[in-house]
């Protein structure tokens, strides 16, 4: 197969876009994807300060090099979840490309603070892991992006991960959730800025993108994920993309093109890094009581979590004193 | 399917051997010709995996070289949407 572009041979056949790429004119696609992203939906100024969210993986990875790659002011930012293996080589693999492109990176331990892994998190709240590390992720990555004064959090959500989160939303009507299923999401009473700079491009690019420029990333998945719902919607998704290309692009942008006017007012008016729902809530702009940052509630949720997870080891440590 | 696919213990006659550090698993699988004809023999689709052999990213329809390994890599990931 040839390069639709060039005619030197192809490496990556896009039945969605109905063409197919050399390495370097694959490059350029997922650049001018990315460019065009960000300018459609306003993501990111010229002179902004961009906070990346790098997790190791293969997206955030290669989202960190692209925003360098276009000439963006970024600084890299890392939590350690404490994930056993999962998490050392995550943690390897960012520091590692953070030297090897002699870019800032941040890093922060989740243990430092709650005291206990996601994996704790989970036990301790009987619910499931990827419910407390996202609000867990949420809290560290909106308070690093305030401390440093970045203009802009950017996260490397695919196009599979937005069409699989809108399939998600729709199935069960979370219209609190729909109102902020977008790729951009404005800063909000000490909440930053949110980007998804990587929308248009899918799984498959983005693991193409991060082969072909030597990107090394965690193979591995998280443990915790095997069982997700999101898998599910994805392979779903992949499913009926295979029978019809195009599908989740013109699923999620279609959506995207109607979702002002179904949710008139919403961009403006949620936070977004709210995971609270269907609590009492504090009117504008309220701090938390224990840590002092934006919370909806006297206290926010990562404190209550917090707490719960302390509790709960101590209660832990009383039956098994050896610990 | 899976007459063809042997975990782990390579059989009698002439297999090619089939990588996925993800599961940390080596399939020995009937040689195909085709990237297409792999992934159909493993119920995979093409928008969930990368195939590569001798370093080099193949394409759907690229020729397989029965005497080199291949290599899946799974790319969908996963678990709290951040």
């Amino acid at each position: 197969m040839k390069c639709r572009v060039c005619s030197k041979k192809s490496v990556i056949k896009l039945p969605s876009h109905n063409t197919s790429f050399c390495p370097d004119c694959f490059d350029r696609f997922v650049l001018d994807q990315v460019r065009r992203a960000v300018s459609d939906h306003h993501m990111i100024a010229p002179s902004d300060h961009v906070l990346v969210a790098v997790s190791g993986g293969k997206d955030s990875l290669a989202l960190w090099e692209i925003l360098s790659r276009l000439g963006y002011r970024t600084t890299g930012f890392h939590l350690d979840l404490g994930i056993g293996d999962y998490s050392r080589e995550s943690r390897a693999h960012t520091e590692a490309f953070a030297a090897k492109n002699s870019l800032p990176l941040l890093i922060e331990s989740l243990q430092d603070e709650v005291l206990g892994s996601v994996s704790d998190i989970a036990r301790a709240t009987h619910r499931p892991a990827c419910s407390g590390c996202g609000l867990s992720k949420r809290y560290y990555f909106n308070r690093t992006a305030q401390r440093l004064g970045a203009e802009v959090l950017a996260t490397g959500h695919n196009l599979d991960d937005e069409s699989s989160r809108l399939f998600g939303n729709l199935l069960h009507w979370h219209d609190d959730y729909l109102a902020k299923n977008r790729p951009d999401l404005p800063s909000h009473d000490g909440l930053s800025k949110k980007v998804k700079p990587l929308v248009r491009l899918t799984e498959k690019e983005m693991a193409s993108y991060a082969f072909l420029r030597k990107i090394p990333y965690v193979l591995q998945e998280c443990p915790h994920s095997t069982d997700a719902k999101q898998l599910f919607y994805k392979k779903i998704l992949n499913d009926i993309e295979s029978v019809s290309p195009g599908t989740k692009h013109a699923f999620l942008f279609g959506f995207l093109d109607r979702i002002d006017a179904w949710y008139p007012g919403a961009r403006d008016d949620l936070p977004a890094s709210s995971g609270d729902s269907g609590e009492a809530t504090l009117p504008g702009n309220s701090r938390c009581n224990l840590c002092g940052e934006v919370s909806y509630t006297p206290v926010c949720s990562f404190c209550r979590l917090r707490e719960k997870v302390s509790l709960w080891l101590s209660e832990e440590r009383k039956e098994t004193p050896s610990l | 399917m899976a007459q063809d696919i042997h975990f782990s213990v390579p059989g009698p006659d002439r297999t090619l051997p089939v990588i996925n550090h993800q599961t940390r698993t080596t399939l020995h699988v009937k040689p195909v010709k085709t990237v297409l004809g792999l992934l159909k023999l493993l119920g995979m689709s093409p928008e969930t995996v990368l195939v590569i052999q001798d370093d080099r990213l193949l394409c759907d329809d690229d020729p397989i070289d029965p005497s080199h390994p291949v290599e899946i890599r799974p790319v969908i990931s996963g678990g709290s949407g951040l």
